[in-house]
């Protein structure tokens, strides 16, 4: 449709538009529209319709966008009206929609979180009211508050609900204010809530009458309750009742088992699982029964003392069989460890307070045993406090002295505290006591106790007092018996009739023991005598009666005592020394009192002597496994002190020598100080020893300063061969060097040498030639000779044809005269014959003139010729000299080149005899250079020996320090590479040696550096070859 | 023939002893001015040439390195003779040796610095005399010297009677052949040419001991006698340490009497003087 309007409108305005253009157009042509004006109004006007249609194709387009999307709205979908932009005509009213469409969009998203929450149980309501205006925000806040309304007393509810599940049952109670059917709500669970609370509380009282209080009577009252809660107190109370009877009737049967009342079996009948209750009790009834009775007859056999008696476990089954087997174990394992104690209970009755238990234990034994260990530390304790009392208040008097509470604890404390009241109780009365007694110890009679006591005290003051009296009379009486018997008057008897009761019995009684001692009392005396005189004698055999035959027995058991003891003295003399068995001693258990001392005084001697004995034993084995043990500082006296202190004399000694000096001196050796020697004074073999040590190390002194000294010699030497060696190698090389100038120039002269030989026989060749040349030259003077005179002979004939000539001349002048005479007479017509007879005449005259100088000429030459006779006669002459010469030189010639070619051979032989020189000097050189290479090496190591002998520290030798080997720059006559400074390394040095070379460059064109790669500069490729052979 | 004196300047020795130090190793003290004076004067001699400063410039200017060479060979002295050091032999012979008279195991002994060929010749004699015929055995020598010029003459195994003086006449008559030749002046020489069998065994190479080594070893022994002593110290550890690398476990290296690794480092044995083991 859209389209469709488009084309219409398109074809309305092609249609409007077109017939407008022709219009114009054809106007335009024809000239009907001339003027611009019209045709630009004409072109305004059709640009305008356009713009309106297209104007009004876009509103169109807009509305319809529009259109559909409050078509969208009306139906709840809320879209977004899209493609709005500024251009559209409805842009405002777009915009519009879009935000309504957005607000309500968020406005139903908030209502749905609203009503989530509230579904939820949150009443936070997360929702930002602000972005609301008007109605929206009214709405909302409207119905946030109608939820927060209807939650708060339900949160309120819950939270005490949720209190009482969690069994929290509180007094609180929903106190919200609600209205309507929430109010309602509120009071019924406040009424439950209080019912719940009321139950429990029933419940409560129950149990803690029946639980805690055994109150089983009490029950819960149901009429508290109404409906289905009455229902429940009273289930309460039936359950409590079903309970309350069987247990009340197993209380008093067990009450009755617990008192050791064996019921008879119940008879009344009980339901489920109370029937098997009391079927249960019926049975363990008589089980028990059985197994008091099975009880009963093991504690009749252990009262007889039958120990080994146990009960027969297989009568029973289950747990009774159990208990009869256990209480058989128990007894198993009870009468052993209880025989055990047993023993030391007896050993501690009999006040014997022996060591520890220390036998293994298991279980409560342990504990048993442990306890009693503690009983025997604390009785032990407790005993050592009451001798300590005892001592302190018996034999030292010392009533003022108490047990020590504080050591013990429990019921001990209170029998220590007890102890000491009882000695507070009787502490004064004793001292009373005691200053009476020791009164009537002194001899003096104290007067009658006049102060108040009461009780047993009282009854002591008055026997006190009742004893004084009677001690009174009685020391009288006593008195006279002691001067009787003092005076030896053994007869006299004291009277008894004087006294009554006890006192008068004493003095019977002092009576017949003095009527009984008398007689046994010398017997006894005499038998003593003689034990006391070492004489053993036989036992008595004669009968006594009564104390006496204690005497008796005594007597012989002393004596037997004695014999005993002779018996274990030598036993252990023999022991001890004879067999060496130091452990041997005398057993003091079968002696007692005294004789137990005086066995533990022989036992203790013995220790006396073993335990020195013993020290020393293991001092020797300490020192013998190298220990210096430190020195006994136990107290001995005597011989043992002797023996004492040779041990530690003797350690001293050792710790001297083997530790502090000598063991010093040695370790200073050690560490290369050989100063150090054993100084303190020895004697014996520990002298020798020191002497020995000191001789040692003086001989390594001696010996390393010898060393040293000679280290410096070799040293020394080595550096002078050093520095001879290297002048050697030096003069070796210069020799070597003028021997290679000799041989260079006797290479020069023997080359002069022949050169001179071939000259020699060069000239002596050119003589030879010469004298050939000489005789030639005479043999050609001899034919010049002949040739001159040839000319002369010749020159005589042509004088004489000059003489013709000179006639001929003369005639011909007259001739030439006559014929001149004949022309003058032959006038003009002689006049040219005169002419010419004229010139014959001239020739005439010139012919015998050049006839006259010919002639003289030919008169030299012949002169001439004569002379040159005479020159060659001399000259011949001289070639003959000539000719003797050269053979002369000839002949010293051949006598200079025989010569030079000798002198060659010379100069050849001298050579050979250079070259082996030089070769004698090469070797010379690398002799003399290997052999200051090994004098540098011995100088470098006897430095090395000067350094390890520096190292030790010598009394008498200088130290001079030597900063670490050998300094080969530093070394004598050492040069062997100062080059290496300038030149070398030759790395770094490569650039250097590139620039001094860099001068050289212009010497030619293609000169390279003088660096070249020495692997280029020796292209020797099979070498290599050879090389990877190997 | 004009002989030339020319005079080596302190300048000149510095810059001829820095190329051999550098080239070879070799340490030329101040002391051994007179030598090179000496020595090199054959060269200038034989380029004829009038100084040493023109000497260093023929030779920056040769680029073949041949005169580079006969520099090394005049300055590197050359003194050996057969079986010197005869204790090192008979070391050899008596504490090496007798084991591999049975054992078949091949035999690697390298003479570094064999200069004329006497040493390896030695060795190669001894070998023979001790285990027999070398042809049936692996057995191998390996020569070396710096000096091109005395390896032509060591490969050549020609000695003058004088030169043959150390040898045995026993071992002499077996392993050399006799013969006479003429000098220049057609004087008689009597020679002694080691038999081509000793020769066989000997493999002769020229090496710079101061280059990379091709050799792989391992080596049973190797001599390097009298050669450290040309240089010093810090080079002769260097050397020392090459040695012990090449060696076989249980491996000789033997060095002159005048020498001793006292003063460097290195993890050889000493056995007696001059011989030390890999241990």
């Amino acid at each position: 449709m859209e389209s469709l309007k488009r084309r219409l409108m398109l074809t309305g305005a092609f249609i409007v538009f077109f017939p407008m253009l022709i219009t114009i157009g054809a106007l335009y042509i024809t000239g009907a529209l001339k003027t611009p004006v019209l045709l630009a109004v004409a072109g305004g006007a059709i640009v305008g319709l356009a713009a309106a249609l297209l104007a009004v194709e876009k509103i169109m387009a807009s509305a319809v966008k529009l259109n559909s999307a409050v078509e969208k709205i009306s139906k709840g979908e809320t879209v977004k009206i899209v493609g709005a932009d500024r251009t559209d005509y409805f842009y405002l009213i777009i915009e519009n929609l879009n935000q309504m469409i957005n607000n309500c969009d968020s406005f139903k998203k908030d209502i749905g979180t609203v009503m989530d929450s509230l579904i939820n149980g949150d009443c936070t309501f997360n929702v930002n009211l602000s972005q609301y205006d008007g109605n929206y925000r009214v709405a909302l806040e409207k119905i946030i508050e109608s939820c927060k309304k209807v939650n708060e007393p339900l949160s309120v509810m819950n939270g005490v609900i949720d209190k009482v599940s969690k069994g929290d049952i509180t007094s609180e109670r929903i106190n919200v204010e609600t209205r309507g059917a929430m109010t309602s709500l509120k009071n019924n669970t406040n009424s439950l809530l209080n019912t719940i609370d009321n139950l429990l509380n029933e419940v409560k009282v129950v149990c803690i009458a029946t639980i805690f209080e055994g109150k089983l009577d009490k029950r819960a009252n149901v009429s508290l309750f109404s409906g289905r809660w009455a229902r429940l107190a009273t289930g309460i109370n039936d359950i409590v009742n079903t309970f309350v009877k069987p247990l009340t009737l197993s209380s008093d049967y067990i009450t009755s088992i617990s008192c050791g009342n064996i019921p008879a079996k119940i008879t009344e009948e009980y339901k489920g699982d109370f029937n098997i209750l009391k079927n249960s009790f019926n049975l363990c009834i008589g089980n028990l029964q059985s197994m008091i009775k099975e009880v009963n007859d093991l504690t009749h056999a252990a009262a007889d003392g039958n120990l080994k008696k146990r009960g027969n476990a297989d009568k029973y089954e289950g747990a009774y069989r159990e208990i009869i087997s256990g209480i058989n174990q128990t007894l198993d394992s009870v009468i052993n460890p209880v025989s055990k104690m047993n023993e030391y209970l007896v050993q501690l009755s009999k006040g014997e307070i022996a060591g520890k238990i220390e036998d293994d234990c298991k279980g409560d034994f342990c504990e048993l045993k442990d306890s009693l260990n503690k009983l025997i530390t604390t009785l032990d304790n407790l005993l050592n406090e009451v001798k300590v009392v005892c001592i302190a208040t018996i034999f030292e008097g010392h009533i003022d002295k108490r047990a020590n509470v504080s050591l013990f604890s429990g019921r001990w404390a209170k029998l220590a505290s007890g102890i000491n009241d009882l000695i507070n109780a009787f502490a004064n009365p004793l001292k009373m006591s005691a200053s009476y007694i020791t009164q009537i110890g002194s001899g003096t009679i104290p007067p009658v106790i006049t102060e108040e006591y009461k009780g047993d005290f009282n009854l002591i003051k008055n026997s006190f007092n009742s004893c004084i009296g009677n001690l009174n009379n009685l020391t009288v009486e006593v008195e006279a018996l002691t001067h009787a018997a003092t005076d030896g008057k053994l007869k006299v008897r004291g009277n008894a009739d004087k006294f009554e009761g006890v006192y008068r019995e004493i003095i019977v009684e002092i009576n017949s023991t003095l009527d009984a001692i008398v007689n046994p009392l010398n017997v006894a005396a005499d038998y003593v005598a003689k034990i006391s005189r070492g004489e053993v004698s036989e036992k008595i055999t004669a009968e006594y009666k009564g104390d006496f035959n204690d005497i008796k027995l005594n007597l012989n058991s002393l004596i037997n005592t004695v014999d005993t003891m002779l018996g274990e003295i030598k036993t252990i003399c023999i022991a001890v020394i004879f067999e060496g068995k130091l452990d041997k001693r005398t057993s003091v258990s079968q002696f007692s009192g005294r004789w137990a001392k005086l066995a533990s005084g022989i036992n203790d001697i013995v220790n006396s002597l073993v335990n020195p004995l013993k020290v020393s034993s293991d001092y020797l084995l300490k020192i013998s496994h190298g220990e210096i043990p430190s020195k006994i500082t136990e107290e001995y006296k005597g011989d043992f002190n002797e023996i004492k202190s040779s041990i530690n004399t003797c350690l001293d000694t050792l710790t001297s020598l083997i530790i502090t000096d000598g063991g010093a001196a040695l370790q200073a050796a050690a560490d290369k100080d050989l100063t150090a020697r054993v100084k303190k004074t020895y004697s014996g073999l520990y002298d020798k020893m020191k002497e020995n040590i000191n001789s040692l190390i003086e001989n390594l002194e001696e010996m390393f300063k010898n060393i040293g000294a000679n280290a410096e010699n070799v040293s020394s030497s080595s550096s002078q061969i050093s520095k001879g060696a290297q002048s050697l190698a030096q003069g070796a090389s210069e020799q070597a060097s003028a021997l290679e100038e000799v041989s260079s120039s006797l290479h020069q002269m023997n080359s002069m040498a022949r050169q001179n030989a071939a000259n020699a026989k060069e000239g002596q060749n050119l003589t030879t030639s010469a004298r050939s040349s000489t005789e030639r030259g005479v043999d050609s003077m001899k034919k010049m000779s002949v040739a001159i005179n040839q000319i002369k002979d010749s020159s005589n004939n042509t004088a004489k044809i000059l003489k013709t000539i000179d006639e001929i001349a003369f005639q011909t002048n007259l001739l030439a005269l006559n014929a001149a005479v004949e022309a003058a007479r032959a006038g003009d017509a002689g006049k040219g014959f005169a002419v010419v007879a004229d010139e014959v005449r001239n020739l005439a005259m010139r012919s015998a003139e050049a006839a006259k100088n010919t002639a003289r000429m030919i008169e030299e030459s012949v002169k001439y010729a004569n002379n040159g006779v005479g020159i060659n006669e001399e000259v011949m002459k001289n070639l003959d000299e000539i000719n003797g010469q050269v053979k002369k030189v000839n002949e010293f010639m051949s006598e200079i080149s025989a010569a030079s070619e000798q002198q060659s051979e010379g100069i050849n032989q001298i050579n050979t005899a250079v070259a082996q020189m030089n070769q004698v000097t090469q070797q010379n050189a690398a002799y003399s250079e290997e052999s200051a290479s090994a004098s540098q090496e011995l100088t470098y190591q006897a430095d090395q020996m000067k350094n390890m002998i520096l190292q030790f520290k010598l009394s008498s030798v200088k130290t001079r320090v030597m900063n670490g080997g050998f300094d080969y720059n530093s070394a004598p006559g050492y040069n062997r590479r100062p080059i290496i400074q300038p030149i070398a390394p030759p790395a770094a040095h490569a650039p250097h040696m590139k620039k001094d070379f860099g001068e050289y460059e212009n010497y030619q064109a293609s000169s390279k550096s003088i660096e070249a790669d020495p692997k280029k500069v020796i292209p020797f490729e099979d070498d290599t070859n050879v090389l990877h052979e190997f | 023939m004009e002989y030339i004196s020319a005079k080596l300047s302190d300048y000149e020795f510095d810059r001829i002893s820095g190329l051999v130090y550098s080239l070879c190793g070799i340490s030329l003290g101040s002391g051994k001015k007179e030598l090179v004076t000496a020595r090199l004067a054959k060269r200038l001699n034989e380029l004829k040439l009038q100084s040493y400063d023109a000497y260093l410039k023929y030779l920056s200017g040769d680029e073949s390195g041949y005169e580079l060479l006969q520099l090394i060979d005049v300055i590197t002295t050359n003194v050996t003779s057969f079986f010197r050091e005869m204790h090192h032999f008979d070391y050899i012979r008596e504490r090496i040796l007798p084991e591999y008279r049975i054992k078949s195991e091949k035999i690697r002994v390298w003479s570094a610095g064999c200069s004329s060929g006497e040493e390896p010749y030695s060795m190669a004699v001894l070998l023979f005399e001790e285990i027999g015929n070398l042809m049936l055995r692996d057995v191998k020598i390996l020569a070396t010297d710096i000096s091109t010029n005395i390896l032509t003459k060591a490969k050549e195994g020609v000695y003058d009677k004088q030169l043959v003086n150390g040898v045995p006449k026993m071992l002499l008559n077996k392993y050399f052949d006799a013969f006479t030749d003429r000098d220049e002046y057609g004087r008689t020489l009597y020679n002694f040419k080691v038999k081509s069998d000793i020769r066989s065994v000997v493999r002769f190479a020229r090496l710079n001991l101061m280059e990379d080594w091709p050799m792989k070893g391992p080596f049973k022994i190797i001599f390097c006698r009298n050669v450290m002593i040309y240089f010093d110290k810090k080079t002769q550890e260097k050397l020392v340490g090459k040695y012990h690398a090449l060696l076989e476990t249980g491996g000789h290296l033997f060095i002159g009497h005048s020498e001793n690794l006292s003063s460097i480092s290195h993890s050889f044995k000493y056995v007696q003087p001059g011989v030390y083991l890999k241990c």
